[in-house]
């Protein structure tokens, strides 16, 4: 954790003192009076005020913050900061990116609104404080890094994708083909009714015909699914952070779709291979993702890899 | 359409005011100096810095009202320094110009949204940053009177140049800072309160410009007129010292002097000046009294060095064994222009002294008890003596009629005197540190020669009681100018007290509520207390026991959460509170005391760290 100070901005108002310190020395020289040599020890005296008063308000001032689990790049989080120590009219704000000034007084607390400006895995965040009262001769800065109690995921924002459902590996199908999928609800056989069955299973034509329940007897429902590998190796940020939308978009039209999503990543602990079920974990695997090898892609899984040299694809948008 | 500043906040208006106050008194400053009407100065500057914050939609309104304020702390340091009068007008500058920058620093701090999601802050929390504002503005004022001196020292140049002296500085110009010739007495002194020196000097003294010996009966006039160039010494131009005026044992001092006329020509200082430092040819006469050939402009300075003997009544009355050079005699005790009556008088007055010293005394006795002093008293009529019509005809006069009467009257009892122009100490401006010489300070004393001693001064007209007659009534005007230090240190003292009686009451208040809280409070308070020395105080949301939990992760002590469980229980709980609890309650809040009291030793990392220990999570 590293807080620190900066030295601070002059402001108009050290501009004015100094202006009037330096005419009435001047005229003090000239002149020899007295009143001008107290109203130059008057300016300088106020301008020395104003200097050290925001350094002693700005010492001993901490901050704790507590922020969401989970954001998205772009989107605008609630954190709550809480000041410590003891100081009055200061000003606040986070930075990465820097967000609006609020005013505050140590000890208080409340809501500040930041903007997950990337992707990524923040353990940190730096908040400055400003305090150049009360005379606003110096705008003293301080920067603190504060430890977040828990790090924020924040995953890509998700570029809209299309994804054309194939099935996913069955034990019989490894090394083969994908399949289209579209007919889970393909009907096998008829039987007499039992019960237990559901309703929408009741098969009209038939129990008309036979004057008896007769239920349907359905295929098994098909598993569809992909395994997306996400290589965001690569010295343009950019690309590589669009990318990481691109999977974000695919992977949550594969979750939308139904399909099961088996991403394959690199993080900074090496290649993970597992599978999502969820947007939101799949944001934060993708929060985690960093440019590395990637795992092997799964045996009878239809692959889908995607990454930054190649921005086509079956992850492109529609 | 109302303004934008003012919608946007209207202590705006407030700021608008202040600022107006602060440039106003500039400019009544400003006004003095330069001999405006002061009116317009005031009032000039009132709009002027009302106008700038308000008026000005163009520029941000703080930086319209920073610039307006550091405008007029120029302004004020170009026309500062007048008289003890506009050491008041600083003060009330210095005053509004720290308040006017702190309540915009204030107002414009409160335009961002506030952390905690309150509205704005009411108008009374501009109250809270004047009281912060007086408090800087004294402490740095205070500050910068102390250590003004000091600082002067190494600024203040010893010789100025100052303005050309004008023609129509000459007309104006006071007698007494005009070479004379003849010193009569048919008119009055001008006596206006206008400033015409300010002497810098570490002890009052009567500044002497001229002396004057020869007696006719209706003015003074010189034995010798003649006049010579100063040799140029160490440090300006060395006078040569009168014969027999200087005897040794003397201390040096040094006045500088700075003429706030058009025109003088005569240099003043506290008898005997034996230097000059001026940047101009310095002449003087064998009377020790010096002038410049080319005349002082208004800002002219310069530094007289003096010698001071050490006189005492028993040395003056000692004198007398020694005899005064025949010299001194022949020129300063000649036999007067004087009537019978007159001399007489004096021989009658003086027959009981025993010496030179106890004879003057006797006369200035004489003429206290005789005459009265009146600036409205008649002049005396032409062909007449002047000093026989004062004391047996008028009886009416000022220092001129006074101290002829002495210096007359000693000279025929064979005592060298003579008279001595110049100005009286003049009144003390305890902020700048020098003495203000105003035209009324003008003065004619008289000074008698003591062997061994030199020449020392009297003045007869101090003991003159005044006339009878209504004194000048005073105005307000002039009351409100002459007493403006007095009153703003007075308006000073008293925000001081009424802040005194503000914070004593709150803490007397504070007592009573403390007094009358109940236990539960009181120990609900314990708690919070201990909670800011850790710098966890509670949140605004906060429930009791989310506090003592907060606190205790806070402060690593698993107490503060059984405290507040505890007291949440006494005080939501069926019935009261057992003793036995609130007992327990009690070791666990001494216990928690004691730790904090341990943790606020120096070199302990936790509470050292400050808000670093409340950051820590269980």
């Amino acid at each position: 954790v590293n807080d620190r100070a900066s030295p601070g901005e002059l402001t108009i108002v050290a501009v004015a003192t100094l202006v009037t310190a330096g005419y009435a020395f001047a005229r003090a020289a000239q002149t020899g009076l007295h009143a001008a040599v107290v109203v130059g020890l008057f300016a300088v005296g106020l301008f020395a005020v104003g200097l050290v008063w925001p350094v002693l308000t700005l010492r001993g001032v901490g901050a704790e913050v507590d922020a969401p689990r989970d954001a998205v790049a772009g989107d605008e989080i609630e954190l709550r900061v809480r000041l410590t120590g003891r100081a009055r009219r200061l000003a606040l704000r986070t930075l990465d990116p820097p967000g609006p000034w609020y005013r505050a007084r140590a000890p208080g607390e409340g809501r500040v609104v930041h903007r997950a400006q990337r992707r990524g895995v923040f353990r940190f965040l730096r908040v400055e404080l400003r305090a150049a009262g009360p005379l606003g001769v110096l705008s003293r800065r301080r920067l603190l890094v504060v430890e977040l109690p828990a790090p924020v995921l924040v995953g890509p924002r998700p570029v809209p994708a299309r994804w054309t459902a194939v099935i996913a590996p069955a034990d019989e199908r490894a090394g083969g083909a994908p399949v289209p999928a579209g007919l889970p609800d393909a009907v096998r056989a008829v039987r007499p009714y039992a019960p237990g069955d559901p309703a929408r299973l009741v098969h009209w034509p038939s129990t008309a015909r036979t004057g008896a329940l007769v239920v349907r007897e359905l295929e098994p429902p098909s598993v569809v699914g992909v395994a997306l590998l996400v290589d965001l190796r690569g010295d343009d940020r950019a690309a590589v952070e669009a990318t990481a939308a691109r999977a974000a978009g695919l992977g949550r039209a594969v979750l939308a779709a139904g399909g099961r999503l088996l991403l394959g990543t690199a993080e900074r602990t090496g290649p993970v291979l597992r599978e999502v079920d969820a947007t939101l974990e799949l944001s934060r695997r993708l929060a985690r993702a960093v440019g590395g090898p990637l795992p092997a892609p799964p045996p009878g899984w239809p692959v889908e890899v995607v990454q930054a040299a190649v921005p086509g694809g079956l992850g492109a948008p529609p | 359409v109302k303004h934008p500043v003012i919608v946007s906040d209207r202590r705006w208006l407030l700021v608008a005011g202040l600022a107006a106050v602060t440039v106003a008194a500039a400019g009544l400053l400003a006004a003095r100096r330069s001999g405006m009407p002061e009116a317009a100065g005031l009032l000039g500057g009132a709009v002027a810095g009302a106008l700038a914050v308000l008026g000005l939609p163009s520029l941000p309104t703080r930086l319209a009202t920073v610039l307006v304020v550091g405008l007029s702390g120029v302004m004020v340091a170009h026309h500062s320094g007048l008289a003890a009068t506009d050491s008041g007008l600083v003060l009330v500058w210095a005053l509004a110009f720290v308040v006017t920058l702190v309540v915009a620093d204030h107002v414009d701090h409160d335009r961002l949204p506030a952390l905690d999601g309150t509205a704005s802050p009411p108008a009374r929390s501009v109250l809270g940053a004047a009281r912060t504002a007086v408090v800087i503005a004294v402490a740095v004022g205070v500050a910068a009177l102390l250590l003004a001196p000091i600082v002067q020292e190494h600024v203040r140049p010893d010789v100025v140049p100052g303005a050309t002296p004008t023609l129509d500085g000459l007309a104006d110009a006071p007698a007494s800072l005009r070479v004379n010739d003849r010193l009569d007495m048919s008119s009055a002194p001008r006596l206006s309160d206008a400033v015409v020196l300010r002497i810098d000097a570490d002890r009052p003294d009567f500044w002497r410009s001229e002396v004057f010996d020869v007696w006719d009966g209706a003015g003074w006039s010189r034995s010798d007129t003649r006049a010579f160039r100063a040799s140029a010494g160490r440090g300006g131009a060395a006078l040569e010292p009168e014969p027999y005026a200087l005897p040794a044992g003397g201390t040096r001092w040094r006045q500088t002097v700075r003429v706030e006329v058009e025109y003088a020509e005569v240099i003043v200082g506290a008898p005997t000046v034996v230097a000059v430092d001026t940047d101009r040819p310095v002449v003087q006469r064998p009377d020790g009294t010096a002038g410049v050939i080319v005349p002082f402009g208004k800002g002219a300075t310069y530094t007289v060095t003096s010698v001071r003997v050490p006189a005492t009544e028993a040395a003056l009355r000692a004198a007398d064994a020694e005899r005064a050079p025949p010299d001194v005699v022949t020129r300063y005790a000649a036999p007067p222009v004087i009537s019978p009556r007159v001399a007489a008088l004096a021989e009658a007055a003086a027959a009981g002294a025993r010496s030179t010293y106890d004879t003057v005394r006797a006369l200035e006795a004489m003429l206290a008890q005789r005459v009265e002093y009146s600036i409205e008293a008649p002049i005396s009529p032409h062909g007449v003596d002047v000093v026989d019509h004062f004391l047996f005809e008028s009886r009416l006069g000022w220092c001129q009629q006074v101290s002829t009467s002495l210096a007359v009257m000693l000279r025929h009892l064979g005592i060298p005197a003579r008279v001595a122009v110049g100005f009286v100490p003049g009144e003390y401006d305890p902020l700048a540190h020098e003495y203000v010489v105003r035209e009324r300070d003008a003065h004619q004393w008289v000074e008698v020669y003591f062997p061994g001693v030199g020449w020392q001064g009297f003045d007869p007209t101090a003991a003159v009681p005044l006339a009878g007659e209504p004194a000048r009534a005073p105005s307000a005007a002039g009351w409100l100018a002459r007493n403006a230090t007095g009153i703003v240190l007075l308006a000073l003292a008293g925000a001081a007290l009424g802040l005194a009686g503000v914070l004593g009451r709150r803490a007397l208040l504070l007592r009573r509520r403390r007094r009358l809280e109940s236990p539960l409070a009181r120990r609900y308070r314990r708690l919070v207390s201990l909670g800011r020395r850790a710098h966890r105080g509670p949140g605004a949301s906060e429930t009791l026991v989310e506090y003592g939990a907060a606190l205790a992760a806070a402060i690593g002590d698993d107490r503060a959460r059984s405290v507040a469980r505890a007291l949440d229980r006494a005080q939501f709980g069926a019935g009261p509170p057992a003793e036995a609890d609130l007992a327990a309650l009690d070791a666990d809040l001494a216990a928690l005391d004691d730790l904090a009291r341990s943790r606020r030793r120096p070199g302990d990392a936790r509470v050292r760290a400050g808000g670093l220990v409340g950051s820590r999570r269980p």
